[in-house]
């Protein structure tokens, strides 16, 4: 059986021919499901305890901070709902990347806070680093079978590709893993979260998450 | 806030669980044809069903300008 | 006969979740020389707070508060309906686990008090380790060629167990079953330093509905690890072998300390790591 389920419906965009499967159908619903919740509630008043002057601090972003960081969280928003949906390996890592710089902005545009600034810097190296192989991975798939397209991937013999395709999956592995904060990097992502609390927290902590369920999806259906 | 209110949200959910219960029994086909959708109906019923009775059963008071727990 | 299903099967979750865990807290509590609560416990627990009054504190972010415990209930049942109920597609187990850690963070950070903001984002370091677990699920693919129950159930029967096929992805989702119960060493967002971490702010009827969805998860979690790695499709069978694996649980969560969170997600890569020896060592036995 293939493992992506039925598919549904073909989105007409070009030769990338996104789709929705009963998989995507799943993930899709459950990030825009899980997305509203923050959209409708503002989760930036938070109290501090401070235990030797007992009182309580109220901090509220700024709201021309916050118009930057939606219109980053928006960005990041359609990043992962194109990688949810993609049909086409490239473009899966092109929407990751867009992910990744979106994510790194919204943790980097926090007003007067070095920390969340460091936090950037760290998140940002990573997703560079973790490019090359995500790239590499793509480009090493292209060249053991002859397409990016996951229509035609899904239908290939297992086996298809030779070493470039098994070594392939692995660098596309880790630059999954990279630029989702999955695994050992997980610690540049979450270090943000301490300074960031709120609805961005919330944000790029559901796009990362999901991106890498889409992720696994792929890789049970490349041959 | 009153009592309407409460006994139309179980309501609700009461008859939305029949309905479907209904549907299922006396039309299978269509439900078999449609199998994400009814799952989905059903399983937003269930949540539903539980928010609606636990919300409508319990009392109400003035704890609306409670602080959060700040520690022992 | 899909809605019927669907109701039997989530009542069955939450009912069998329930007495479950009531039967890990039993257990637990003997092994550290206390009389413990009775096995039903948790279920009358769950039913006394339906049926109190839930209000959210001030500073809470009222929407995302309100609808984190009813989101749950719909992640959890999905998951069940899913796996245990239709015997389906294991691939949105995955999106359903990120969602369900996804919304224990929103827990923590909606309701203000610091206490949840810890626990929160302890649930955000968590998954880095957690779903790489719980990609032991894609090694069943890689050896059966099934994604869905009903397939790698068939394939068993035929071939037999696949946790003689692969050991260590079996050892992987049996270290993410420990991760999940309660009083864990590998999940310290359930530390007594932290209160109880993002539950500490949900009162009353709310708080019933995160314990209905801990049950249905505990009984979904168990299903799974049965189904894909021990190969039992009867339900009699499931219900002894739950038990089981309940004890064995409840012995690992009351012998072992809790760890710090870096310490833990380590421990969840390193046995995730573990998973590459299933394609390098060689099985005699098959």
């Amino acid at each position: 059986m293939y493992p992506s389920g039925q598919i549904l419906y073909y989105i007409p965009l070009g030769d990338i021919v996104p789709y929705i499967s009963t998989i995507n159908a799943v993930i899709l619903a459950l990030l825009l499901a899980v997305l509203a919740l923050p959209i409708f509630s503002n989760t930036d008043i938070y109290v501090e305890v401070d235990h030797k002057i007992p009182r309580i601090k109220a901090k509220i972003v700024m709201p021309r901070e916050d118009k930057i960081k939606a219109a980053l969280a928006l960005g990041s928003t359609m990043a992962a709902a194109g990688v949810v949906t993609t049909g086409d390996v490239f473009n899966f890592t092109l929407f990751l990347s867009l992910l990744g710089i979106c994510n790194m902005g919204l943790i980097g545009t926090t007003v007067g806070d070095e920390f969340a600034l460091e936090c950037a810097f760290n998140y940002g190296l990573m997703c560079l680093i973790a490019g090359l192989p995500l790239f590499g991975g793509a480009a090493l798939i292209l060249a053991g079978t002859g397409t990016l397209s996951l229509h035609q991937l899904m239908h290939m013999p297992p086996g298809a590709g030779g070493w470039a395709m098994e070594y392939g999956k692995i660098l596309l592995t880790a630059g999954v893993v990279g630029e989702a904060g999955v695994g050992p990097f997980y610690a540049v992502k979450v270090d943000s979260f301490r300074r960031i609390w709120g609805r961005y927290a919330f944000v790029i902590h559901l796009t990362t998450l999901l991106t890498f369920s889409r992720y696994l999806e792929i890789l049970a259906s490349l041959p | 806030m009153g009592k309407a209110l409460k006994v139309t949200a179980v309501a609700l959910a009461v008859a939305w669980d029949a309905a479907l219960t209904w549907v299922d029994e006396t039309y299978p086909a269509v439900v078999d044809a449609h199998y994400g959708l009814f799952s989905t109906l059903t399983i937003l019923a269930i949540a539903y069903t539980i928010f609606a009775i636990g919300w409508a059963a319990s009392p109400r008071s003035e704890r609306r300008n409670r602080a959060p727990f700040l520690g022992y | 006969m899909i809605v019927i299903d669907t109701f039997v099967g989530v009542t069955e979750a939450f009912l069998v979740g329930s007495i479950y865990l009531g039967l890990h807290r039993k257990i637990m509590a003997r092994i550290q020389r206390r009389p413990g609560p009775p096995i039903i416990q948790e279920l009358l627990h769950t039913l006394k707070f339906l049926f109190k009054e839930g209000y959210a504190p001030i500073t809470s972010a009222e929407f995302l508060y309100w609808m984190v415990p009813v989101f749950n209930v719909i992640v959890w049942s999905s998951a069940v309906t899913i796996a245990a109920v239709y015997r389906g597609n294991l691939l949105p187990f995955f999106a359903f686990y990120a969602a369900y850690k996804v919304l224990s963070h929103g827990a923590g950070v909606s309701s203000g008090s610091t206490y949840t903001k810890i626990g929160g984002v302890r649930h955000a370091i968590m998954p880095a380790g957690e779903l790489a677990l719980a990609c032991s699920l894609i090694s069943a693919y890689f050896v059966t060629g099934h994604m869905d129950v009903s397939g790698i159930l068939a394939w068993e029967k035929t071939h037999g167990a696949l946790w003689r096929y692969i050991p260590f992805s079996t050892l992987a989702f049996f270290t993410l079953l420990w991760i999940d119960s309660p009083h864990s060493p590998l999940d310290p967002s359930k530390g007594y330093d932290i209160v109880e971490g993002y539950l500490t702010e949900y009162p009353g009827f709310l708080r019933s509905l995160m314990y209905t969805s801990e049950a249905i998860k505990y009984f979904c979690e168990l299903w799974v690890f049965q189904a894909v790695f021990l190969g039992i499709s009867d339900p009699v069978v499931h219900m002894f072998v739950m038990g089981g694996l309940t004890a064995i649980l409840a012995t690992l969560c009351a012998l072992t300390p809790i760890l710090t969170p870096y310490q833990a997600v380590g421990v969840h890569v390193t046995v995730a790591g573990l998973m590459f020896l299933d394609t390098l060592v060689p099985k005699p036995w098959i």
